[in-house]
Order: structure tokens, then sequence, then C-alpha cells
């Protein structure tokens, strides 16, 4: 091995990855070549230099956690643009929220997928605000009124409903519409919230209807939970939440397109929640 | 209640790319040598990487996948700042680093106990002042350990270039880390 073979030979016998009969070379010639035998403790520790100093460190706690919340805000792009005729800036959480909402009617109601008669349906609380957004997202139905002051969208239900209509405080979200609708003949007050591209969605409507049964229905096992004074939470798979509570004679529903801590945090029904 | 609940995308996803965030995090920290950026970066990269997860051959190197992924989201906003060329000009290292060698024949002692007294921000200022293609493999190999297999596969390339880029990489950073020493004031023969 002469002085140019050894020198292409320091990077591989520092990192051990010499055959034998290269490595019994590599040292036979170090051992008559003083200044091959510099380079290679060189190379040598320089590596072990960086090796001990310079060490591998975790990715912070906040940047996986932006990730995963990129991700989720990422599953709604690529929405088609029939959906755009609202307001482009809550189309795709109005889709995503009209996806949480069908998916818990699926989950709360057994007889589903036993019984499809839609009209029937119609009269559930969950399957009323399926129709409803489907209707505003595909630009058959738009926002009675739009606006981001509180103080006008509770003017606009004033005296329209048996029950208590309250726009409701969301935290760091700013109103921007609101809709009343019937169902069966009961008024559903619908206000939607906007931060960025999510959108939470809150619904109210009569409490004793719904728990009457006879025009508005629930599940068994929210009714239940409803009547002890707590609230209800759902998450689906695709992590989106609804939360249901109820302020005196009115039951409030809220969706949002989040985790369920997510949503709680922008919601003041924590008293509900013990 | 249910727990919490993704998309079988996103949960693929995290299960199979978001395991390996640490081996990009600290590539991007070298090569940006700002936590911030770096922060932006692996963002960036990871946000990239799954909307075109469905371009992913599955059992095909992930790490490899991400990292080419990475390194072009880092060429895209790193290079066209600072109006670099797009590849090393080889000609120019290979004068310097033979150079170097000379200076370094002439040294009769290696200057590890100078050294060891150079901080920490010494090391990582070092590191980043390598060129761009010689860092990456330093990077690579010397502290995320991987493979020489494995950084030839990341950057497409030969394993002989692997190993001279290593060998240049890492004879350009003992001459910078001895310059250091020296402007220091710390005894480095030669």
């Amino acid at each position: 091995m002469n002085c140019t073979e050894f020198d292409e030979q320091i990077t591989p016998a520092v990192d051990d990855r010499l055959r034998e009969d290269e490595a019994i070379a590599f040292r036979d010639h170090a051992s008559v070549c003083p200044a091959c035998r510099r380079s290679y403790e060189a190379e040598l520790s320089t590596r072990n230099l960086i090796r001990q100093r310079v060490h591998m460190v975790r990715t912070p706690g906040s940047v996986a956690a932006s990730i995963v919340d990129r991700l989720a805000s990422e599953r709604t792009a690529g929405t088609p643009a029939i959906f755009r005729r609202w307001s482009p800036s809550v189309y795709r959480s109005v889709l995503a929220v009209a996806a949480v909402v069908a998916a818990v009617y699926l989950i709360s109601s057994p007889g589903f997928s036993d019984d499809p008669g839609f009209p029937a349906m119609r009269e559930d609380v969950f399957a009323h605000s399926i129709v409803t957004y489907a209707g505003v997202m595909g630009g058959q139905m738009k926002p009675d009124i739009e606006s981001a002051h509180p103080d006008v969208l509770q003017a606009f239900f004033a005296g329209k409903t048996s029950f208590p209509v309250r726009v409701h405080t969301v935290r760091d979200f700013t109103p921007v519409g609101a809709m009343l609708h019937e169902s069966g003949g009961v008024p559903l007050a619908q206000v939607l919230y906007n931060a960025g591209n999510t959108t939470v969605y809150v619904y109210q409507t009569c409490w004793q209807t719904v728990q009457d049964g006879r025009k508005l229905q629930l599940p068994t096992r929210i009714l239940s939970a409803l009547r002890s004074g707590s609230a209800y939470v759902e998450e689906n798979a695709d992590g989106q939440t609804m939360v249901l509570w109820t302020e005196g004679q009115t039951l409030c529903g809220a969706v949002a397109d989040m985790h369920t801590q997510e949503l709680l945090a922008h919601l003041d029904v924590a008293p509900a929640l013990k | 209640m249910k727990a919490v609940g993704k998309t079988p995308k996103q949960h693929e996803f995290e299960t199979e790319a978001l395991p390996h965030a640490d081996l990009l995090y600290n590539y991007a920290l070298r090569m940006t040598n700002n936590a911030a950026d770096a922060d932006d970066l692996v963002q960036e990269t990871f946000l990239k990487a799954f909307r075109f997860w469905d371009k992913y051959e599955k059992g095909t190197n992930i790490r490899a996948w991400l990292f080419r992924i990475m390194k072009n989201s880092y060429i895209n906003r790193y290079r066209r700042e600072a109006k670099e060329p797009d590849t090393v000009d080889y000609e120019e290292i290979q004068n310097f680093y033979n150079t170097i060698r000379d200076e370094r024949s002439d040294t009769h002692d290696t200057p590890e106990s100078a050294f060891g007294n150079l901080l920490d921000d010494d090391l990582a200022g070092a590191i980043s002042a390598l060129p761009e293609d010689f860092r990456t493999v330093v990077i690579l190999c010397d502290i995320e350990g991987l493979t020489y297999e494995e950084i030839a596969e990341f950057l497409d390339c030969p394993l002989g270039t692997v190993r001279s880029r290593l060998h240049r990489g890492r004879s350009l950073l003992r001459t910078r880390l001895t310059k250091y020493a020296r402007d220091r004031g710390y005894a480095v023969e030669g």
C-alpha cells in the first residue's frame, strides 16, 4: 500500500469498515509512514471529538405537537369549489363540522342502519343539523344573518323561540353568522364562529321538547347524561368533537373539527362537566 | 366517551413517519444552525410528506424518503435566500483540502488537548461552516450515526462518494477547529 491508497482508506479505517486483509495492509503502512499515521489519527480524533461533544437532541415537544395539529387541519384540504359559495374562509371547517355531526349521529343512533327511513330521522336534532349543513355547503342555504357582533346575532333571535337563545362566547373565536330553522315545528337556533380555517358550530333548541321525544329525539344514553346535569362529550374517529349541555330550558350543542380538550378549552361549559 | 381519534391516513402517517422526527430535526438544526428555522423546516417537511403520503411506496426506506423531502425543502428555502450555487465547487474545495493537508502534514502533535477547551458553540459553528455536501455526510454519519449505505441511499449517490465527502468534511472540520483553538489562545503545536 502506498500513501495515496492509504489516504483513501483512512475514512473506512476510522469507521472500522475495512476487511481484515485491508486492515492488515493499512496497519503495515501506518507502522512505517509517520505522516500517514498522523493523518489517520487526526481523522480518528476529529470523528471521536464530534461523537463525544455533539449530541443528538430530541425534537421539541412543541414542534411535534404543532405537526400533529397541522396534520389535522390538512385533512380537509382539497374540498371541491362548490362548497365555497358561502364563505371561502370557513367552508372547510363547515364541511368538517357537517361530517362530525353525521358521525356523531351514526354513533348515537343504534337504529340508523336498520331503519334508513330518512323522514323519520329528520326529527333527530343531529340529523336536522346534517340537513341544514348540507344545504349551507351546497349553497342552497345561507346564514340568515352574517355578523361578527354578538349583540346583532342576539337581536336576530329575539322573540323567535319559545326557549332562551344565547349567543355564547367561544374563546378565541369570532361569530360570523346565525340561522334559525325549524325541525318538526321546533326552532333550531344556530350560530357559527370562526378562527382562521376553523369553525365552531353551536346550536340550541328546546330541551323540554327533546326530552319529550315526540318532535325531537336524542339517544337515551345522551338524554340520561344531560338529565343528570352533566355535559355530554363525544369525539369521532376523525378527531372531531361534539359537546352537548343544557342551560335551563335550552339544549345547547357545539361541534367543531378539533379534539375534545381543545374544543372544551374554547367553551365555557366546565361546570356541566363535573 | 371515545378516545382521541384520527383519520386512517393520519394515524398511519403518525405511526410510520413521525417517529423519525429526531432524525430530521437534528439534520435541520445542524444545517440551519437556528432552532426556529429547524422547527419550521421539520414542520414543512412533515406537511409535505403528509400531502404526498399516497406517493410513498410502503416498505421502502421511509427515512430516506423523508430526508429527501427535507433536503429539497432546505434547498428551496435557504439556498435561494443565500443565493448560493446549487452544487459545491469541488475543484475549489479540493485545492483547499490539499492546502490544509500540507499544513497538517507539518503538524507533529495533534491538538486534542486544545480541542478539549473549545466550546460547544465552536464545534457547532465549525460544523455549520462546512460546505453543504460535506456538512450533510458529517451530520448523518458522526452525529446521527447512519451507516455509509444508508447515507448513500439518502443522497442517492455511490458509497465511494459518501466516503470521500466524509473524509474531506472531517479534514475541513479539523482545520477549522484548529483555527478556533489558535484564535482562542489554546496551545496548538504545528
